[in-house]
This record gives C-alpha cells, sequence and structure tokens, in this order.
C-alpha cells in the first residue's frame, strides 16, 4: 500500500475492489453449526445507534462505515465504491451498488444524505468530527457532501467507528427509541442481526443477504462477563471461545496454556503521558524535554510489559506513514537540560532542587489499570536515579481529575491514534492539544501548535502534508516537549485451542463476516 | 483507662491471657506479627516497591525464601511492609470502633430516655444496613482512598459494639457495689471511672478482638471491588487481589498473604478466647 | 428472647421499620452527597463525555436536582414507595425494572447459600461438640481458620478451577437457575460457616455440660443423642440470632462472588455499578439488601423466640 497521505490524486485512485481482509475460503465441509461465543465485559447499553459509544456496532459486525483501513492504516472505501475530492469542500461519494439494509430495503443515495445530515446535527461526535455537514443527491448511488471548510480529512472521519456506522434513518426514526423496537428494525447493513439483548448477553443471527456473502458462522453470542479472571476462566472451560477486554498481564500467563492463547496484532496505539504546562515543575520545556529523554522506553516494553507492548520510539506508530522515530532515552542529556535550567541536588538529598523547591511530579494512573500502574511505577523507578522525584497518584478516573483540577503534574492516559482515531491525528490534535479543545489535559495553548493544526486539516497536498506532520512532531517531541508516548500497546484477545491460529485484524474489528474456527 | 485497680475481670482477664495455654499461644502469634510489622520493612530494605522485572513469579528460594510476584518484587518484603499497613489500620479500625462504642454506651446507658432512644435507634439503624453498603455509601460520598476506607470500616464496626455498650452499662447500674458508691456520693464520674469503664474495656476487647479478621478480610474484598488499599500498595488484602489472576501459576503470592491473615485470626481468636475464660474465671 | 409474646414481636417489628426508615435516610444521601455535580455524572456515565451547559440544565431540572434537599429526599422517598427506584446512569433503563429481571437469581442464591450453610455449619459443630478436642474437632477448627482467611473470591476462583475448569462439572457462566446455584453457594456459604459452626459447637459444648445432660447421661442416651435431641434445640436460640446477624455478612458478600461466578443476580449488578459510579444503581441495592437484613434479622428473632423456652430443663425462672 502507498506510504502517502490521502490527497485529491490519492482519493481518485482509491475506487478500488471489494476489500476482503483475511479471507478464509470455505469448503462445503467446513459447516459450522455453533455461534461464535464472546466473553465481553458491557457489550451495550442501547441499540440507538445515535448515542454514543457505539463501538460495538462495528465491533460485532452489525454496522458498518463507509470506509475502513487496510492493514497499513490507509483510508479505502468499504461500502462505498469511490470517495473523491471534487472541490477543497466538496467530497463525492459514490456507494456500492447492492447493498441493503438487513430489513431489505436498499441503500441508495437518498438514504446516505439522510443519514449523513442527521448524524451531523445529532451524534456528538460525529458533529464534532463533520459539523454542519450539507449532502446532496447527485445520482442514485451518488452524494456530494460540502464541509464548511475545506478539510483534507474526511475519509478518516468516515472511518469512525462511533460516529459514521451506517443506518437506515427511517427505520430508527420509526423506533423511536424504543429498544425493542430497534431490535426488530433492521437498521443496519452488517453480516450479522440483532436478535435480542440484555445486560447479560447479545445474541446476533447471520444476515442471509450479506453483500459479501453469506456468512460462515450461524450467529454470535456476546457474554456480559464483568471480570476479566471470569472471561478467562469461561474460555478454559469451553464455555466461550473468546474473551475480550484482557490485560497484557495474561500474556506471560498464558504461554503455557494448553487451552487459552494470547494473540495480538501489529497495530500500536500509544499509552501516554499528558503534562500539565500550566503549574511548575512541568510548565518548563527542559523539565518536561528531561523527562522525555529519561524514560527507557525499551525496558518498559521488553521488561516490564514482557515483550507484549512495544518500545515507543516516537508519539505515532512507527507503520503510521510519515511517524518520525525521535523520541529516543539518554539519561545524561536529560540531566545536564535539568543542570542547566538550574534544578541541581543542593541538599544531598537524592531529589533535584531549585530555589528550596525539590524537583516533584505527582503522575495520575488509572487503579482499574493495571498496564498503566504498572508503567506509572516503572518511571517512578527510571526516573529516581537522575534526581525526578516522581509521586505515582492512582485514581478512579484519570480525566475528570486531571480535566477539573490542577493538583497533578503528569497523566498516564491510553490514546490510539489507528484504534481510536482512524489514524487521523488531525482529529485527536483538535481534541486534546489545542487552545480551544474540550479535552486539554496538558492546558497547552500554543498558538504555533494551532496554526499547524489548521494548516494540516486544510492542506491536501501530499508532500507538504508530510513536511507538517513531521514538523508537528518535531515541535510536540523535540522543540516543546508537550507529550511523551510511553508505549505502544497491541490489540490482543485471548482465544481457545479452535481459534488459536486466528489472525486478528489491526482494525480493532477482529471480529469478520467469513470469520471461522482455524483449527476446528 | 482507668487508674483505679478494682477490676475482678480485668485481673482474671489478664491472667487468663498469659497464663493459660491459648493465651500465651495467641500472644506468642501477636509479638511474632508486631516483630514482623515494626522491624520487616527494615530488613528488607524498600525491596516491597523494588521492581525487578527480569525476576518475575519466581518461586520461593534463597535470594527470595516466599518467591517474587508479577512485577519481581519479594514478596517476602512485601507481606512485611503489609503487616505494618494492614495491622495498623485494622488496630485504627478496631479502636477507633471500640472508643465511639464506649462513648455511645455510656452516654446512652447514663442519659435520660431521649437521649438513650435516640442513640439506640441510631444504632438500630446502622446495624440494619450491611457492612458492605455502608462501606460503599461512605467511599461513594467520600471518594475512594485507604483512609476514607478506614472511616467507612470503622462507621460499620462500631454499632454492634455500642450495643453491648450500652446493655453493659445499663445492667452496671444495678450493681450493688455502684448502689452502695452512689449512696455514699461518689460522683458519677468517679463511679464511671472506677466501676463501669474497667468492666465495659474488659468485655468488648474481647468482642473487639474477635471483629479483627473479618477487617482484615473486608479490605481483601473491598481490593477486589476495587475500593480497597491502591493497588501495588503493600497491604495484603490489595495484594491478594492482585495476586488472584497468578493463583495457580504462582500461588506463593496468595499463600505468603493469607498465611499471614490466617496467622492475624488464629492470634486474635486465642487471645480472645483467653480473655474470655479470664474474665468468666 | 424465649418468651415469645406477641406484643414483643409487635414491638420488634416496629423497631425494624424505623430503623428501615432512618437506614432509607441514609442511602438517599448517597446521590447528594457524592463528590461532583450529579447532573453531570448522569451525563457522563450516559457517555456524553463532555456535557454542555444546556444538557446539565436539563438534566438538573428533570430530576429535581436543584431543589432543597428535604424535597429531593420526599420526591426520593414517595417514589421509592411506588417502586421507583430512578433510572440507572449507565443504561438509562429503571432502576426497579433491572432489579426485578435479576431478583430471582439473587433470591436463589441466597435460599441455597442459607441452605448450605446452616447444613454443614450444623453438620460441622455436631461432629466437633460429639469429638471435641480429639482430630474431626482439630480438622474441622483447620478447615474453618482456612475458609476465614481466604477471601470469597479466591474460594470462588479455587472452585471454578478444580470443579469446572479441571473436574469438568458445573459452569463458569452462572445462568441464575437452581441447578447453576450450588457452587456459587457454596463459595458464599463458606464466608459464614467459620462463624456459624463455631458459635453452635461452643454452646453445644455448654449445654452438654449442663445438669440435664448429666441426667441423661446417667439415663444412658448415647452422647450423639443428647447432643441432637437435647442440646441443639438448648442452644438453637442464640444460633438463631447469629444466623440472622449472619445474613448480612452473605449479603455483603454476594456482590463479590456473583462477580466471581458471572450470576445474572443483583449482587453482580451492584458491583458494576460501582466501578461506574452509578449511584440509582447503587442506592437500589443498598435498599434490597437492607431490608432483606432487616427482615431476615426479624425473622431469626422471630423463629428463636418460638422455639420452646422449656427446652432448656435447666432454666431458672
Amino acid at each position: 500500500m502507498s506510504r502517502k497521505v490521502l490527497s485529491r490524486s490519492i482519493a481518485a485512485a482509491i475506487t478500488t475492489v471489494p476489500l476482503l481482509l483475511g479471507t478464509v475460503s470455505l469448503t462445503a465441509a467446513q459447516q459450522i453449526t455453533e455461534p461464535l461465543v464472546i466473553a465481553s465485559h458491557r457489550a451495550i447499553n442501547t441499540l440507538d445507534p445515535t448515542a454514543m459509544n457505539q463501538a460495538w456496532q462495528l465491533r460485532w459486525g452489525v454496522g458498518e462505515t463507509l470506509m475502513t483501513m487496510t492493514p497499513e492504516g490507509e483510508p479505502v472505501p468499504w461500502l462505498l465504491e469511490s470517495l473523491v475530492n471534487i472541490a477543497p469542500t466538496q467530497w463525492e461519494l459514490v456507494l456500492r451498488e447492492g447493498i441493503s439494509f438487513q430489513n431489505g430495503t436498499t441503500l441508495n443515495a437518498e438514504r446516505l444524505a439522510a443519514f449523513l445530515e442527521y448524524q451531523s446535527a445529532n451524534s456528538t461526535l460525529a458533529g464534532a468530527l463533520l459539523p454542519d455537514l450539507q449532502a446532496e443527491v447527485t445520482g442514485d448511488y451518488t452524494v456530494v457532501i460540502t464541509t464548511p471548510e475545506p478539510d483534507s480529512v474526511v475519509p478518516r472521519k468516515l472511518v469512525q467507528y462511533n460516529a459514521f456506522v451506517v443506518y437506515d434513518l427511517d427505520a430508527v426514526r420509526a423506533a423511536n427509541g424504543d429498544e425493542d423496537a430497534f431490535a426488530a428494525s433492521g437498521y443496519m447493513t452488517g453480516p450479522f442481526v440483532v436478535e435480542s439483548y440484555s445486560d447479560t448477553e447479545l445474541v446476533l443471527t447471520r444476515n442471509e443477504n450479506y453483500w459479501q456473502g453469506t456468512p460462515p458462522l450461524p450467529g454470535v453470542r456476546v457474554l456480559n462477563i464483568p471480570d476479566a479472571q471470569a472471561r478467562l476462566t469461561a474460555v478454559r472451560a469451553g464455555e466461550a471461545h473468546w474473551a475480550r477486554q484482557m490485560s497484557v498481564d495474561y500474556g506471560p500467563l498464558l504461554e503455557n496454556d494448553p487451552q487459552a492463547f494470547f494473540l495480538q496484532a501489529d497495530w500500536e496505539s500509544s499509552i501516554r503521558i499528558e503534562m500539565n504546562q500550566a503549574v511548575p515543575p512541568l510548565d518548563e520545556i527542559p523539565v518536561r524535554r528531561a523527562l522525555s529523554l529519561a524514560i527507557d522506553y525499551r525496558e518498559i516494553a521488553e521488561d516490564f510489559m514482557a515483550g507484549y507492548m512495544s518500545t515507543a520510539t516516537g508519539l505515532y506508530p512507527a507503520e503510521f506513514a510519515g511517524s518520525l522515530a525521535n523520541q529516543i532515552t539518554d539519561q545524561s542529556a536529560a540531566a545536564a537540560l535539568l543542570d542547566e535550567a538550574g534544578w541541581v541536588d543542593s541538599d544531598g538529598d537524592g531529589i533535584r532542587d531549585r530555589d528550596g523547591e525539590d524537583l516533584r511530579i505527582v503522575l495520575l494512573a488509572t487503579g482499574g489499570r493495571s498496564d498503566h500502574v504498572t508503567m506509572a511505577l516503572a518511571v517512578e523507578q527510571q526516573l529516581a536515579p537522575i534526581g525526578i522525584d516522581i509521586e505515582v497518584q492512582q485514581v478512579e478516573r484519570v480525566g475528570d481529575i486531571a480535566l477539573e483540577t490542577d493538583d497533578w503534574n503528569a497523566a498516564v492516559v491510553s490514546n490510539g491514534t489507528l484504534s481510536q482515531w482512524s489514524g487521523s491525528y488531525e482529529t485527536q490534535l483538535t481534541r486534546y492539544h489545542l487552545s480551544d479543545s474540550v479535552q486539554n489535559y496538558g492546558r497547552t495553548a500554543d498558538p504555533e501548535l494551532d496554526q499547524l493544526a489548521a494548516d494540516l486539516i486544510s492542506e491536501f497536498d501530499p508532500d507538504r502534508k508530510l513536511e507538517l506532520f513531521q514538523q508537528l512532531q518535531r515541535l510536540m517531541v523535540e522543540e516543546r516537549a508537550y507529550l511523551i508516548a510511553v508505549t505502544m500497546q497491541r490489540p490482543s484477545l485471548v482465544v481457545d485451542e479452535t481459534y488459536q491460529d486466528y489472525q486478528l485484524s489491526n482494525w480493532f474489528r477482529h471480529f469478520r463476516w467469513d470469520t471461522v474456527p482455524t483449527n476446528p | 483507662m482507668s487508674a483505679v485497680e478494682s477490676s475482678v475481670g480485668r485481673r482474671g482477664q489478664a491472667q487468663g491471657l498469659f497464663l493459660s495455654p491459648q493465651g500465651r499461644a495467641g500472644l506468642g502469634l501477636l509479638v511474632v506479627l508486631g516483630l514482623l510489622a515494626v522491624f520487616g520493612p527494615s530488613f528488607t530494605e524498600g525491596g516491597a516497591y523494588q521492581l525487578n522485572p527480569l525476576e518475575r513469579l519466581q518461586p520461593p528460594s534463597i535470594a527470595h525464601p516466599f518467591g517474587t510476584d508479577h512485577l519481581g518484587r519479594d514478596v517476602l518484603a512485601r507481606v512485611a511492609a503489609g503487616a505494618r499497613t494492614t495491622l495498623l489500620a485494622t488496630f485504627l479500625i478496631v479502636g477507633g470502633a471500640l472508643v465511639i462504642s464506649i462513648a455511645v454506651g455510656l452516654i446512652a446507658g447514663l442519659s435520660g430516655r431521649i437521649v438513650d432512644t435516640i442513640l439506640m435507634r441510631l444504632i438500630d439503624v446502622v446495624l440494619a444496613i450491611p457492612d458492605l453498603v455502608i462501606a460503599l455509601a461512605v467511599l461513594g460520598i467520600l471518594g475512594p482512598g485507604f483512609g476514607n476506607l478506614l472511616l467507612a470500616l470503622t462507621v460499620a464496626s462500631w454499632a454492634y459494639l455500642g450495643r453491648l455498650a450500652r446493655i453493659h452499662v445499663v445492667q452496671s447500674r444495678d450493681r450493688p457495689d455502684i448502689w452502695a458508691d452512689q449512696l455514699a456520693g461518689v460522683s458519677t464520674a468517679r463511679i464511671v471511672a472506677g466501676h463501669i469503664l474497667p468492666h465495659l474495656v474488659a468485655q468488648l476487647s474481647v468482642v473487639a478482638t474477635l471483629r479483627v479478621g473479618g477487617v482484615v478480610m473486608s479490605f481483601a474484598g473491598l481490593s477486589f471491588l476495587g475500593l480497597g488499599a491502591e493497588p501495588g500498595s503493600a497491604e495484603w488484602g490489595a495484594q491478594l487481589a492482585e495476586a488472584r489472576i497468578y493463583m495457580f501459576q504462582a500461588p506463593w503470592m496468595v499463600i505468603a498473604p493469607a498465611g499471614c491473615i490466617l496467622w492475624t485470626i488464629a492470634a486474635t481468636n486465642l487471645c480472645a478466647d483467653a480473655l474470655r475464660d479470664g474474665s468468666k474465671a | 428472647m424465649a418468651r415469645g409474646s406477641f406484643a414483643q414481636i409487635l414491638r420488634r417489628a416496629a423497631g425494624a421499620l424505623a430503623a428501615a426508615f432512618g437506614a432509607s435516610i441514609l442511602i438517599w444521601m448517597l446521590i447528594p452527597l457524592a463528590p461532583g455535580d450529579p447532573a453531570f455524572r448522569i451525563l457522563q456515565a450516559q457517555g456524553v463525555l463532555d456535557p454542555t451547559a444546556e444538557e446539565v440544565a436539563e438534566v438538573t431540572e428533570l430530576y429535581g436536582l436543584d431543589r432543597p434537599l428535604p424535597e429531593q429526599y420526599s420526591i426520593w422517598a414517595s417514589g421509592v414507595l411506588r417502586g421507583d427506584l430512578g433510572i440507572s446512569y449507565q443504561s438509562g433503563r429503571p432502576v426497579i425494572q433491572e432489579m426485578q429481571q435479576r431478583l430471582p437469581a439473587t433470591v436463589r442464591l441466597t435460599v441455597a447459600t442459607l441452605a448450605i450453610a446452616l447444613l454443614i455449619s450444623v453438620a460441622a459443630a455436631l461432629i466437633a461438640a460429639r469429638w471435641r478436642n480429639q482430630w474431626p474437632d482439630s480438622l474441622l477448627r483447620v478447615f474453618a481458620f482456612l475458609t476465614a482467611a481466604l477471601p470469597a473470591f479466591l474460594i470462588g476462583f479455587i472452585i471454578l478451577e478444580f470443579v469446572v475448569v479441571r473436574g469438568e462439572w458445573g459452569a463458569v457462566i452462572g445462568d441464575g437457575t437452581w441447578a447453576g446455584v450450588w457452587l456459587p453457594a457454596l463459595a458464599l456459604s463458606l464466608g459464614v460457616f467459620a462463624t456459624w459452626s463455631r458459635l453452635l459447637r461452643s454452646d453445644l459444648i455448654v449445654a452438654q455440660g449442663k445438669r440435664f445432660a448429666l441426667t441423661l447421661r446417667a439415663r444412658g442416651l448415647t452422647e450423639g443423642r443428647i447432643l441432637t435431641r437435647h442440646a441443639l434445640p438448648v442452644a438453637a436460640p442464640s444460633f438463631l440470632h447469629a444466623v440472622g446477624l449472619g445474613i448480612g455478612a452473605i449479603l455483603s458478600g454476594a456482590p463479590v462472588i456473583e462477580a466471581v461466578f458471572t450470576w445474572p443476580g443483583l449482587g453482580s449488578y451492584a458491583v458494576q455499578a460501582v466501578s461506574a459510579r452509578d449511584m440509582p444503581v447503587i442506592q437500589g441495592y443498598a435498599i434490597y439488601a437492607t431490608l432483606v437484613y432487616v427482615a431476615s434479622s426479624l425473622a431469626a428473632d422471630i423463629a428463636a423466640a418460638a422455639i420452646d423456652p422449656d427446652a432448656d430443663p435447666d432454666r431458672v425462672r
């Protein structure tokens, strides 16, 4: 796949053939009679597609997006035939023909346009991604959307799982918020149809008329099992095929287990340290930079995480087009920076100080995330020798505290550029690091960064965009040190012996329309 | 405590504790725990928190007599550090509950009907709510944290003792020695200090001692629910909650803290038995 | 307690009712006293990460969160009496509806736990008292200590590993039926086993030492018969009182065991609510647990009172 960033030229080129991720051809002998049973936590709260956090619809194959991502992280059409940028503010969407919702209604231009406009106006996240979207029907299967400002990120935004999973607006309107009516409405296009759901179980059956073919699995049952160890036990006892949401603690634990296997995909998403630039000592660039230089990223990924995470070499995953490996470990450089800034250990207690103040950093970690806690403790241990005193504080929700108070200096947060933001670092930046960001944990207020983000969004030329992207990374890591990627986590899944050779997809949707046991 | 040494019960209790085999065994176990809590952490020199990722889940050896945990920390060092945290916290909770219940018992037992009724109804209310729900409520209001947890468990623990205390105080009002003192014009404060309090403390401490095991165990249960001591901190209950996923691969991670808890329960039960037998004698 | 007059029971019941009322005030205070703006929490729990001022105002209005506290309490309490426990922050569905769905599973678990706990502790106490200070007594003492020192979740996972995974009997994922109830009930009953069995054992031993037992022994009755026929009824009232209190321990232990066994009952519902700080659900669980606890200790007291006081031939008065 192309390493180029999406552009007019490439957008025109992506009028591709059906993309079959990891297709397994089925012989007649491979008749599967049992549904796939997945142990998960909090499957769903509502079937209402306009509510937030609707990741499950794409995850369980109920719904689909207009665009998807290749294993390399490039946006490509899925329900669309093509997506072409026809003017700075205009994109032409051509639908694949022959796609219908599960209720039999054809997905045509008219219904697509209605969906897009409604979603932009009513869904919180879709509205934030593509506000005031106008959609005009220009053919049976062709829609032209107009954005208020030039937006080069549209292809990736249409991949976004909890914003643009396509549904039948008429069916959703007719259901009028009633959960049973949603279940019966067949409002999406995916390979599996919601049969029933409760707070203990989500039952799906296959969509016989799915546009890519009949799914080999007769159905899927997603069980709500809140406790991770109980999910693993369910797999080991043969009561579930897969267990989701298993921490990397289980990786080494399952290395010799004949009943359960810990699978991982290649894609990386960062676990980051946000730094509060509003209070000392992280209001100073040299201290932030020293922190970034002093952390031993290799030790965290390879030793503390036993190799189940990858060493962070930059803010973005190494496989991501244009990412820079500019995050390095150099403790002597870190020490030199601190010396230069006047932070020296004048009282001999092993902690650097300046004007009577110790170099002390309160690092927040989510108590419920054992990997975050381990990482925070590891950072504490790594920074002690160069005289930085880290005080790890475990809190229930880092986000709440980081946004509402100033009683912290740094915070461990998970944030996947690819997994969470469909590879749109522009969107990620807009949400977290600009002066008007809604989740500006770091209190970043940098006009240069704001301008850079605006330029990135409106830049369509791939070479120029790549240049800006790298400029951004240098600014964020080397020049201003706003952010640290502590380590890179990978999507993971625990499976039983019948799926032990299963290829996890990089995109968080491990479960595909043609998923079958690999070792029946 | 009172300076007046008139309490037969107390002396009998003390004898029970020091002279009976049960009492001696219990005290012996407690002394070992105390030594572990006081000196253990300094011997192991911060090993309780030293991460050695390359030595994770090592079985017991000479270097690590109780093995290492999933982050390569020395389990012996962790239970030693945990002895301090857990026992101190338990002592604060049980002691706090004892103080509150004695105060409430005295006030209720010696005041007029109205105060008595109000306090007894309050006790009924607190007793009506299961301990876990009280802990959830207190932590829900104050937010999670080990300090708040101590408060929550104290709140959950005092009511039962308070009711016993009040019954004891009311009963002792009818004792002949107290009648005699009252007739002789001895002040209420002196009667309380000299005659009621020593018996009360003696009686309640037996029951309070028996609560120790329950309190230590509730740390573990609340840690499982994510409401206990911070994961990673050296506290037996939190260690057990953390160890649970490794319990079949690295059983030493479970056995060490569970053994300490067993030890504590055995020690306090033996002491309570000895105290009770002594006060009956 | 032994004289079970109707008036006494009535007075005890009135006291229980008053206690439940007092408890309801404490339980209600969970929401207004919890940190942060409740409206904000409701919205966040429903997935609105960054609520706007308008959304907060709307929720505040909807839930009456801006009214004076006594008024909020009376709104809440009258709702509770009508069976309205509010809306779950997480799911947006009425709490009472979700609780009704889960109630049968929890009732089954509680009943089965009580049955197992009574069975094993009475049996253990009788055996320990019959062979006092001999090996069966010591063995049971060690077992009781072990159950007292292992937290419920470890006992639960040990049972799952050895019985279900390796023994291939029973299920990891609880289905809420009578067929599936026995393993979680066993794990839960071990939580009260130590207290109950040791307490009954010492009461039985006290009863064995009484004058009537000597007489019976002189008449040639076997020790086993004295224990089951005569000592047990004498020891029963104080044991029943402990059982009444032990229900509290079962209710407190249920959430952990239900979470471990994925039992679709109220306890696991409460655990999920705790991690999400879903206050209406926590309140609902608190109300349920309090009512059951109050009612069961009342019932235990009435049962103890109903046992013939003349069962103890040595009773003075």
